[in-house]
């Protein structure tokens, strides 16, 4: 639907995407709602750059879909002071939906802070290196991740609820699974062996979770071929994902589409797979938004996290 | 454009083939009528409004005539269609106002931007008193947060109002479409 409302579709999707949304009115209202979420990004000043870039040179490049971004502008600016005023009232003031903390109802254009409290609401985000087989039984286990690795966005589960497979505590961010394992290096640089993945587990709770917590960091060896992402819910909302991530102030890296969610224990598992190469030194923003059963997306996460290539 | 009023037999007829019930035939037709103007505008045409009742008052001249049209918003799609390809080619006969706004942004100095802001935000604020306090409160309310908060609201609100998910977010559509309309009329006033 971006698609289309970025007029980057050809002539024949966007015909096709028509005659589809004229037929089944269901459709043609997750359009508007689509292009509404489009315009909202936009005034929030939440659209990555080529999308902005993009969104100016093509929407706003007729009268009344401009009319539409500045009452968008407006709406932000006005429901930022709403925000401000609702977190003073008093609870037996508000109506039901309201009742909820008054942390909750934060204006929508500190979004761009909560990403930051959502960071620290990544309490239990450590850095777990796997190192590619020094012992004979890793191998094995490493050879089945790595083919699963190949299917982008299909958690691979080697992890479940923030821990190893193998039930062991997780490792300290920082520190690599052999380096808690009390597994000798080996002996000459020469004969160390290349990480096959560098995974940075990432705990996404709500903006009620702020609080202190240590700076989210992937540490990515030399030679690693891929990064994981994995996030951590609570609860699944949605039947499937779409995630993005972007460099911060730069551009966008990687996108995965239909991401499934795995159930573990005590919530629910998202991994995220992307080459090593595309990651450089610097900050990243990781989106997440739920597909929801009429197919709408919405956000339900982002995270910041930082990046040192070893 | 083809010339020509539509008689109200034409019309008539028109909602007829829409709905046998004279007032879910009303509703459909601006639901039609909404998704016409839409498609103009997201296909970049001049005058949506206009370009999608020539396309309605088309297709009623055509049931009028007796073509016989099974089904009504996929033939509308391809009247929509033709019209929008005679906006490209010139047919329309008047000048499109798009070239000459492109550059209206850029043209526009500094303090007339701001000026223009603040008078669409008072409009705002006046079309958002003009709403029942409910619906004002159910707009708000649904459009502020993002993220996860977003999420977490809308499933409470539609708990709340004892809607499903999907039954709200179309209620709070509507407000937005009502309040951006007001907004656009304030601002034409001023």
């Amino acid at each position: 639907m971006r698609r289309y409302l970025l007029g980057e579709m050809t002539e024949a999707e966007r015909a096709a995407l028509e005659r589809e949304y004229f037929a089944d009115g269901r459709l043609f209202e997750l359009m508007v709602r689509a292009e509404n979420e489009l315009v909202d990004e936009y005034a929030r000043g939440l659209l990555p750059p080529p999308a902005r870039e993009r969104f100016e040179r093509h929407y706003l490049s007729h009268p009344a879909r401009r009319a539409r971004a500045r009452f968008a502008e407006a709406l932000a600016a006005k429901l930022g002071e709403t925000g401000a005023a609702a977190a003073a009232e008093p609870p037996h003031a508000k109506p039901l939906w309201r009742s909820r903390p008054a942390f909750l109802r934060a204006p929508a254009l500190a979004w761009a802070l909560s990403a930051a409290l959502l960071l620290a609401a990544a309490g239990a985000a450590w850095l777990r290196l796997e190192t590619r087989a020094p012992r004979h039984e890793t191998a094995k286990t490493e050879v089945p991740r790595a083919a699963q690795e190949t299917r982008a966005g299909e958690p691979p589960a080697p992890v479940a609820d923030g821990r190893p497979a193998d039930g062991r505590p997780p490792a300290e961010p920082g520190r690599t699974r052999t380096e808690q394992r009390g597994v000798a290096p080996a002996p000459t640089p020469a004969a160390k062996p290349a990480p096959t993945f560098a995974t940075l587990v990432l705990t996404i709770g709500s903006t009620r979770s702020a609080g202190a917590a240590p700076h989210a960091l992937l540490a990515i060896p030399a030679r690693t071929e891929k990064a994981r992402l994995q996030l951590n819910l609570r609860e699944s909302d949605y039947k499937s994902y779409r995630a993005a991530l972007k460099a911060v102030g730069g551009t966008d890296v990687y996108a995965w589409e239909r991401v499934n969610s795995r159930v573990t224990k005590s919530g629910v598992t998202i991994t995220l797979t992307v080459p090593a190469r595309m990651l450089a030194d610097g900050d990243y923003l990781l989106t997440l938004s739920g597909v929801g059963e009429s197919g709408e997306l919405e956000d339900v996460s982002k995270s910041l996290f930082r990046v040192r290539k070893d | 454009m083809e010339a020509g009023a539509l008689t109200p037999e034409a019309f008539g007829r028109l909602l007829l083939t829409l709905d046998a019930d004279r007032e879910r035939a009303g509703e459909k037709y601006e639901d039609l009528r909404r998704t016409l103007i839409r498609f103009f505008e997201w296909r970049g045409a001049p005058f949506p409004e206009e370009h999608a009742d020539e396309a309605l008052n088309r297709v009623a001249r055509r049931l009028a005539e007796g073509v016989d049209v099974r089904n009504v918003r996929a033939y509308c799609h391809e009247v929509a269609r033709l019209i929008f390809l005679e906006t490209t080619k010139g047919a329309d006969g008047r000048k499109e106002p798009l070239d000459s706004l492109k550059s209206e942004p850029a043209a526009a100095d500094a303090a007339g931007e701001s000026a223009e802001k603040e008078q669409r935000l008072a409009c705002l604020e006046d079309c958002l008193r003009a709403l029942p306090a409910e619906s004002a409160e159910l707009i708000t309310e649904y459009y502020r947060h993002e993220g996860r908060a977003r999420i977490e609201r809308r499933t409470a609100m539609a708990k709340a109002l004892g809607l499903r998910r999907d039954a709200l977010a179309n209620r709070a559509q509507r407000l937005r479409d009502r309040l951006e309309h007001c907004v656009s009329l304030c601002l034409r006033r001023k």
